[in-house]
């Protein structure tokens, strides 16, 4: 077989390979989709996040690089995000029916941490600027199941929360550079 | 290969595993030779040696996103070579006895028995896992003495010596296998 058909062979199994790898990253998305759909009340919502979010991780996955470093940080950011607003429900503060202000405020306090902690572990990275945007949009992702109990205004302030915290580390950093 | 070349191997194995697409290329470039040669001294049959290039070659960038950094690249690569190589004489003997089963056993074969193949598989299979065990340096001289690996950037009698001090080492593992004496 000549040289260059073998070589795009080799690429097609190199590339199915990584699809495979990074297929195993979507089943990240499960926790935190399953406990969503359990605990808020709109499924469509959670649903389309949880997918989202599943296809943003093998997409990332499979491109490998900074976009798969960014995976880890991002997520476990976000876990923080979708947990603050879970406890509070759990301990009756962020249930439906409660006061959605105090359930808006859980979700931006969680998106600030998880913010912050993208933002800090973007000053480890070469490529700050992809880093910051794949780990935000884990997070962003991973927590909005988590603020889906509070609706739209949570998720959005969640993601406030989370430029909030992330915008200025980025501006600090790039002013170091 | 030298050590120098082994090292650049390394690195790009390692990027391509990290998901950098810039270095598919040169790792192709680089190991497609690496494998033939290993598959054609492992078979004495040239189509069989290229078919099992060609798998080697597949499943080794089917892999590549698995590669662990801390291994090293050249023996991690002949790993996959060798039981490519292992697996095309294990698909030989099975046809071989499909033939012998069938009534075909009479004709005349100038290929290894079944039993010699068996042998020589079992013989590759050790062989792999002791040089794996060895030190880099010392798996590389006896490589290159075999003419598997290019011989390293040093003096013939360098070389020498540490192709000596290599095989002491080897005899001591190869006594541990079930091989040994």
């Amino acid at each position: 077989m000549d040289h260059d058909r073998l070589m795009k062979r080799a690429r097609r199994a190199y590339e199915l390979g990584r699809l495979g790898r990074a297929s195993r990253f979507g089943l990240l998305a499960v926790p935190p989709s399953v406990v969503s759909v359990d605990a808020c009340t709109s499924d469509l919502m959670c649903g389309v996040c949880g997918s989202l979010l599943a296809v943003l991780l093998v997409a990332f996955a499979w491109r490998g690089e900074t976009y798969e470093r960014a995976i880890w940080p991002g997520f476990l950011a976000g876990i923080t995000a979708f947990s603050v607003p879970l406890i509070g429900s759990a301990i009756g503060l962020c249930a439906p029916g409660a006061p959605i202000p105090l359930c808006l405020l859980f979700c931006v306090l969680g998106g600030l941490a998880a913010g912050a902690f993208v933002g800090l572990r973007m000053l480890d990275s070469e490529r700050r600027a992809t880093f910051l945007i794949a780990g935000i949009s884990v997070a962003g992702l991973v927590g909005s199941l988590g603020c889906a109990i509070a609706g739209i205004a949570g998720v959005t302030g969640m993601i406030v929360g989370v430029a909030i915290t992330a915008a200025p580390i980025w501006i600090w950093a790039q002013a170091r550079a | 290969m030298d050590r120098a070349e082994q090292r650049e191997l390394h690195a790009l194995v390692v990027r391509l595993a990290s998901g950098d697409r810039g270095a598919f290329r040169p790792v192709f470039d680089r190991v497609r030779p690496m494998i033939e040669r290993f598959a054609l001294r492992a078979l004495p049959n040239r189509a069989d040696a290229e078919d099992v290039a060609q798998q080697a070659l597949m499943k080794l960038f089917s892999r590549a996103s698995e590669f662990d950094p801390d291994r090293d690249a050249v023996s991690w690569i002949l790993g996959i070579a060798a039981y490519e190589v292992k697996t095309a004489r294990k698909k030989r003997v099975r046809s071989k006895e499909e033939l012998g089963a069938s009534g075909l056993e009479e004709i005349s074969n100038p290929a290894p028995t079944p039993e010699a193949q068996l042998i020589d598989r079992d013989l590759l299979g050790a062989l792999t896992e002791v040089l794996g065990a060895m030190r880099t340096e010392d798996a590389e001289a006896i490589l290159a003495s075999a003419s598997i690996i290019e011989r390293p950037a040093i003096a013939p009698a360098t070389f020498r010596k540490r192709l000596q001090r290599a095989m002491v080492r080897f005899k001591a593992a190869w006594g541990a296998t079930k091989h040994g004496p």
